[in-house]
């Protein structure tokens, strides 16, 4: 017989408190799979939604332009210093060379006539051929902008709704600069920045350049897309070394306060791990405590063959671990079955939850989780069972023997 | 000698009313001795046998178990001495209930890391055999009787080789037949092996199968006679 063998024979003996034991880290892992893939995903779908239509990886714009973040409303696009179409060739040339996704971009602002209703709006002018705007924006009504067109518009249902205007229709944009006709070709949301207040509106290059007036092919800045996000800092750094005379900037520092409301759903995980978990703790605590009770006599028999303090609460502790690994492992598969289950069934969604997780949401799996939660739960698991386990091995052999 | 008590007295305290349980116990023990300790319950038999098991300290005076005043030592070198030097058979047999005759009889060597896995093996079924218990070797606790469960009990107390076994009242929960059985085989075990044994009772049909009777009234010794 090893120490294992009679841990395991201890959790069969002892089965009533070892499954109740069980349930309570199965439920812990479980929980913790399926909330941390839900908060996950909602702070994934954000992040890629505010990347998509607004910041892209790594911005690239003029180094006199003292933007704070591209999200603050005080800032005016219109003032912003642009790049000449020499700069423009230069970066384009090294991000060929790097065969990155980009296009360049005219921010601008201006006023959109209908009729008797005017609303302002931030255009952002871009190439047509760039879909990234697209898998942010999601459409209620016609389609995306053509990829060679031009005097084209997509709107934010909010802006629609103040113009009064649907798809097909004809509208005035009037910039600082200039005034283009637009046919409004779509109508929709960015996802979950709507929340924030960000109503998009995408036009093409050329009709934004004549509203901002780059009449030889300025733009205020170029986005870079990078092959996915874990690689912004790597593309960063390495545009950074091959351009001077502009400035870049990552897309954590230009999504100003939408990033920090990722922060908070990140904080919001953070605590509610620590809230579940020291729920989670007291009640291990509770049944640690009430196992000790209960195995008294053998206990005391144990410290009067000679069994110290340490192997006893070692026997404890194997036994809590043995049943932690077991009861972690089928938790982390039930939650993890349960989210690649739902993964492949897109949820719809009305308001307000649209909002905040998107029109249909898809939760994505991670199996990178599958490590971190198997730790946190086993270490509290462990360190919850200390105490009552100390304690039980503290009883005094003469007294549980005198019972 | 073996053990050897000096002067020994314990006193509990109960609120704030002190409890004498035993009053200048002087006695001694030789190795091999089969020692039996009579008295009435509640005389001090078991409070006697905890303190030479070292399982609890006197109020004053001394325990020695050979060579050391086990009375100074700290909570570690007891549990060392306890594991090596001393075995325990218990009135209430106190076995693991979710272990076999085999695991229960292992037990104690669990925790001895100066014993081989073979050598284990070996010796819990040497003393499984020596109380007769072969055939049960797979047996939990609840499929054996009264005397097969002390006997048990005798082989897990036997199978770290200790010099002195302590038994407290080990026939209490036997009938006098299983009782006498259990004596007999423990005087046995006493002539084979040359342990000592020194067991509580208040029997005195068991008692007298000791070599040496320590008679105990109210905490104090009465007399001696071998």
């Amino acid at each position: 017989m090893s120490l294992l063998s009679l841990a395991l024979k201890n959790i069969c003996g002892n089965w009533r408190r070892s499954l109740s034991l069980g349930l309570f880290v199965f439920l812990t892992s479980f929980i913790l799979i399926v909330f941390n893939s839900f908060f996950m995903t909602v702070t994934t779908n954000m992040q890629d939604a505010l990347i998509n239509s607004l910041t892209g990886h790594v911005q690239i714009r003029s180094e006199f332009t003292e933007e704070e973040d591209m999200l603050a409303m005080k800032t005016r696009w219109s003032e912003l210093h642009f790049l000449s179409q020499d700069e423009l060739n230069q970066i384009a040339a090294a991000l060929d060379k790097q065969e990155l996704d980009y296009t360049e971009r005219v921010r601008t602002n201006a006023t959109l006539i209908s009729g008797i209703e005017q609303d302002y709006a931030m255009i952002i002018g871009l190439d047509p051929r760039n879909t990234h705007y697209q898998s942010a924006f999601g459409l209620e009504k016609g389609r995306y902008l053509e990829p060679a067109g031009s005097g084209e518009i997509v709107l934010a249902s909010y802006i629609a709704d103040q113009l009064q205007v649907s798809v097909g229709q004809e509208i005035q944009a009037t910039g600082e600069a200039g005034s283009v006709s637009l046919k409004i070709v779509g109508i929709g949301d960015v996802q979950m920045l709507s929340l924030f207040g960000f109503n998009a509106v995408f036009t093409d290059l050329k009709s934004a350049r004549v509203l901002a007036g780059f009449e030889s092919g300025e733009a205020t800045d170029v986005i870079v897309f990078a092959p996915d996000s874990a690689q912004t800092e790597e593309v960063g750094a390495q545009l950074a070394s091959e351009l001077q005379g502009v400035t870049l900037s990552v897309w954590e520092d230009m999504g100003g306060f939408v990033f920090n409301g990722i922060s908070v759903y990140r904080g919001m995980i953070i605590l509610f791990i620590l809230v579940l978990m020291v729920i989670v703790s007291i009640l291990i605590i509770n049944l640690v405590f009430m196992m000790g009770l209960e195995r008294r006599q053998e206990i005391g028999t144990l410290k009067a063959i000679g069994y110290s303090r340490k192997d006893i609460i070692l026997m404890f502790l194997e036994e809590i671990l043995t049943l932690a690994i077991a009861f972690c492992a089928l938790g982390i598969a039930a939650g993890s079955g349960l989210v690649l289950a739902l993964s492949n069934i897109g949820l719809e969604l009305g308001p307000p939850m649209d909002f905040m997780l998107g029109k249909v949401f898809y939760i994505q799996y991670d199996y990178r989780l599958i490590f971190p939660v198997a730790a946190i739960v086993i270490l509290f698991t462990l360190t919850a069972a200390l105490w009552p386990a100390w304690h039980a091995a503290s009883l005094d052999p003469v007294e549980t023997l005198r019972e | 000698m073996l053990v050897s008590v000096k002067n020994v007295y314990k006193n509990y305290t109960l609120g704030k009313t002190t409890v004498p349980a035993l009053r200048g116990i002087n006695l001694s023990i030789q190795e091999g001795e089969f020692v039996s300790v009579a008295g009435a319950s509640g005389s001090g038999k078991s409070t006697l046998l905890n303190l030479i098991g070292c399982l609890d300290k006197p109020s004053s005076g001394e325990v020695w178990v050979g060579e050391r005043q086990v009375n100074l030592l700290s909570e570690r070198e007891l549990n060392s001495i306890r594991l090596k030097t001393i075995g325990f058979i218990f009135q209430a047999f106190n076995l693991i209930s979710v272990l076999n005759v085999r695991e229960n009889v292992e037990l104690p060597l669990l925790i001895r890391k100066d014993i081989s896995k073979k050598e284990r093996a070996e010796r819990v079924a040497r003393f499984i055999e020596a109380v007769g218990l072969t055939a049960q070797a797979r047996h939990k606790p609840a499929e054996l009787s009264g005397g097969q469960r002390q006997r048990v009990a005798v082989a897990r107390a036997l199978v770290t080789h200790p010099k002195l076994v302590l038994a407290d009242e080990p026939t209490a929960n036997l009938d006098s037949k299983t009782g006498i059985e259990i004596i007999d085989l423990m005087q046995a075990i006493n002539r084979e092996y040359k342990t000592t044994f020194v067991f509580s009772t208040h029997d005195p049909k068991i008692m007298q199968r000791a070599s040496v009777i320590y008679h105990i009234e109210d905490g104090a010794l009465q007399s001696d006679m071998a």
